[in-house]
């Protein structure tokens, strides 16, 4: 197992110095690499970055108070830990000036250089997960939502046409699929972007509080209402109310927010008069809305005036050209959550990945990739890394999952035609493209197939062997 | 029964493996070093031959940074004299410096703080103690 002890690079001119450093070092744990000269850490900082510098503020070469303004404009993310015989005001003064993470005289005391190094690996690790973050925040496609594929290209023009507006609107999807993002999306995207933002998941709420919970209470109102609550719909004024799950909300619950959505007024448990919010409500439910209306689990009143606007988000199966994009940002965000380097992944472990049919959806396969990168030192992700569920899976099997779906779901049933295309678009990712073993799996014949792919359009992704 | 507490205290303190390697390494490296030393000090010398301050000054920065991390602290204050006296430019200073410094390593560390007179090969040459010539570079 490769070992990803923290190193902790030492620039000294007097060798004797830098065993002495390195023989403490590697006892408390870390790596060391030990170097003489400016030139020869600049050298080994092209290709590899420490966790800490401890650089002498006298070296034969150069002088180290400088070196650190280099160090700090190159590698922000590396604490530089300044040593030095000579403890003057002056040097430490200016040594922190130029950016040095600290400043320790010698003759080292080694409990201290310990303490030191402790905080600057830890400093390390935090620095790098911000950088991560904000890299991977930078990353995402449309106010936290990643996907270039049509489904959801057409979900970020119809968010950017509704969002300005203050209509309802009901975001449709199985589970997993992002919709409080999308409502995130529509919130951040409207002119309410600066105000509150208040996600609602009611079915978590205990029915008897779930009043108190959306409109408040006075204080006094009930047995222990010892203060005055506001309620979420209160919070929300000025902003938006997300209101998750809807169809698992109680009918009397769902009758209540109608009038407040007809109104906008609210009253407080045990008040005597009401007050008018400026609320925009957004829904979601990862049910049919009219199959639930037939089983009356959903009021239809309340149905239509939170669907002025339906936003449909597509399964992840269906949007299969983004399983890399969203596969590459999850492991860079597990490597920062869990201080890791950057971990990678085959190609034939990505094609597996693109193959599945992830009834979990995108939150399936961030659990799995924090699952991969916890769980394993590798720098790659290979096939032999990923669940037999996804490894063994066959185009069979997958169509299989597929259709015992549950039908009450959102999301769209594809046709005849879409499925002919993913299978057969599948079995050739999983046959690394040759059409006798792709056909054999399908139980079709090669030139079925190969006027199936002609007839599909599948050629511009395929090169048909010559 | 007298107790002098001896036993107690050593099994309580009996150090682990680890730390017995961390010693033992701690101890060669500082063999080693003092083994090295000698040489550092004749490249001082030279350095006196050619009257060259700064270089002498550097050398003895280093050395006075190295042995204090050592725990070698006569050492260490007989490389700050050196920085001193080069500081100032003081010829005799060094010289007199470097020749207790050389005397000191060579007897042993048990003579780090060695006696102003010695006998040595039956030649009896002055050598001046540590502390006296910290004092006198500060002075």
């Amino acid at each position: 197992m490769a070992n990803r002890a923290p190193v902790i690079m030492t620039v000294d001119d007097d060798p004797h110095m830098l065993s002495i450093i390195e023989h403490h070092v590697r006892q408390w744990g870390y790596r060391h690499c030990g170097l003489q000269s400016s030139k020869q850490m600049f050298d080994k900082l092209e290709r590899d970055i420490p966790s800490v510098i401890l650089l002498d503020v006298a070296l034969g070469d150069s002088d180290g108070t400088v070196l650190v303004t280099q160090l700090k404009e190159s590698f922000p993310s590396v604490p530089v830990i300044m040593i030095t015989a000579n403890a003057t005001v002056e040097a430490a003064v200016k040594s922190i000036k130029n950016g040095a993470y600290d400043f320790i005289c010698k003759p080292l005391d080694f409990d201290r250089v310990r303490i030191e190094i402790e905080k600057a690996v830890k400093h390390n690790r935090l620095s790098l997960q911000v950088k991560a973050f904000e890299s991977a925040a930078r990353r995402t496609d449309f106010h936290g939502m990643i996907g270039r594929s049509e489904p959801m290209r057409k979900v970020y023009r119809l968010i950017e046409t509704v969002a300005p507006t203050d209509a309802a609107v009901l975001i449709l999807g199985e589970t997993g699929t992002g919709k409080e993002l999308a409502a995130r999306a529509i919130h951040e995207c409207s002119k309410r972007a600066s105000g509150p933002f208040i996600a609602v998941n009611a079915p978590a709420i205990p029915h008897e509080l779930i009043e108190s919970a959306l409109f408040g209470h006075e204080k006094g109102a009930f047995t222990g209402a010892d203060r005055t609550h506001v309620g979420f719909c209160e919070q929300a004024d000025g902003g938006t109310l997300f209101l998750d799950e809807i169809c698992e909300m109680d009918y009397d619950v769902q009758a209540k927010l109608l009038r407040f959505l007809q109104d906008h007024e609210i009253q407080r448990v045990g008040a005597k008069s009401s007050k008018t919010v400026n609320v925009r409500v957004v829904a979601a439910t990862n049910r049919l809305p009219n199959l639930q209306i037939e089983k009356n689990k959903l009021r239809e009143d309340f149905y239509y005036r939170l669907s002025v606007v339906s936003v449909s988000l597509a399964p992840l199966r269906q949007r299969f050209e983004d399983v890399a994009l969203l596969t590459r940002y999850f492991l860079d965000l597990a490597a920062a959550k869990y201080g890791k380097t950057a971990v990678s992944i085959s190609t034939e472990a990505m094609n597996l990945l693109e193959a599945f049919h992830w009834p979990g959806n995108i939150r399936q396969l961030e659990n799995l990739v924090d699952q991969i990168v916890i769980t394993n030192s590798a720098h790659e992700i290979a096939p032999d890394m990923l669940p037999a569920e996804i490894s063994q899976s066959t185009p069979a099997k997958r169509l299989m999952a597929h259709s015992a779906d549950d039908s009450d779901q959102a999301g769209l049933m594809p046709t005849i035609e879409e499925m002919e295309h993913r299978l057969i678009r599948q079995a050739l990712t999983l046959t690394a493209n040759s059409v006798p073993q792709a056909a054999k799996q399908l139980g079709i014949s090669e030139a079925t197939l190969y006027r199936k792919i002609k007839k599909l359009g599948l050629t511009k992704t395929f090169d048909k062997p010559k | 029964m007298e107790n002098d507490g001896k036993n107690l205290d050593s099994a309580q303190k009996t150090p682990s493996p680890t730390t017995l390697n961390h010693r033992q390494g701690w101890a060669e490296l500082t063999a080693e070093y003092l083994l090295d030393l000698p040489d550092q000090f004749e490249q001082i010398r030279r350095k006196l031959e050619i009257r060259d301050y700064s270089a002498i000054k550097k050398h003895a920065h280093r050395i006075k940074g190295t042995a204090g991390t050592y725990h070698l602290d006569d050492i260490a204050t007989a490389a700050k004299a050196l920085e001193q006296f080069a500081e100032n430019r003081d010829r005799s200073g060094i010289e007199r410096t470097l020749t207790a410094v050389i005397h000191m390593i060579k007897t042993g560390p048990a003579a780090q703080n060695p006696p102003n007179t010695s006998s040595a090969d039956g030649l009896t040459v002055d050598v001046p103690s540590i502390d006296g010539l910290a004092e006198a570079a500060d002075g």
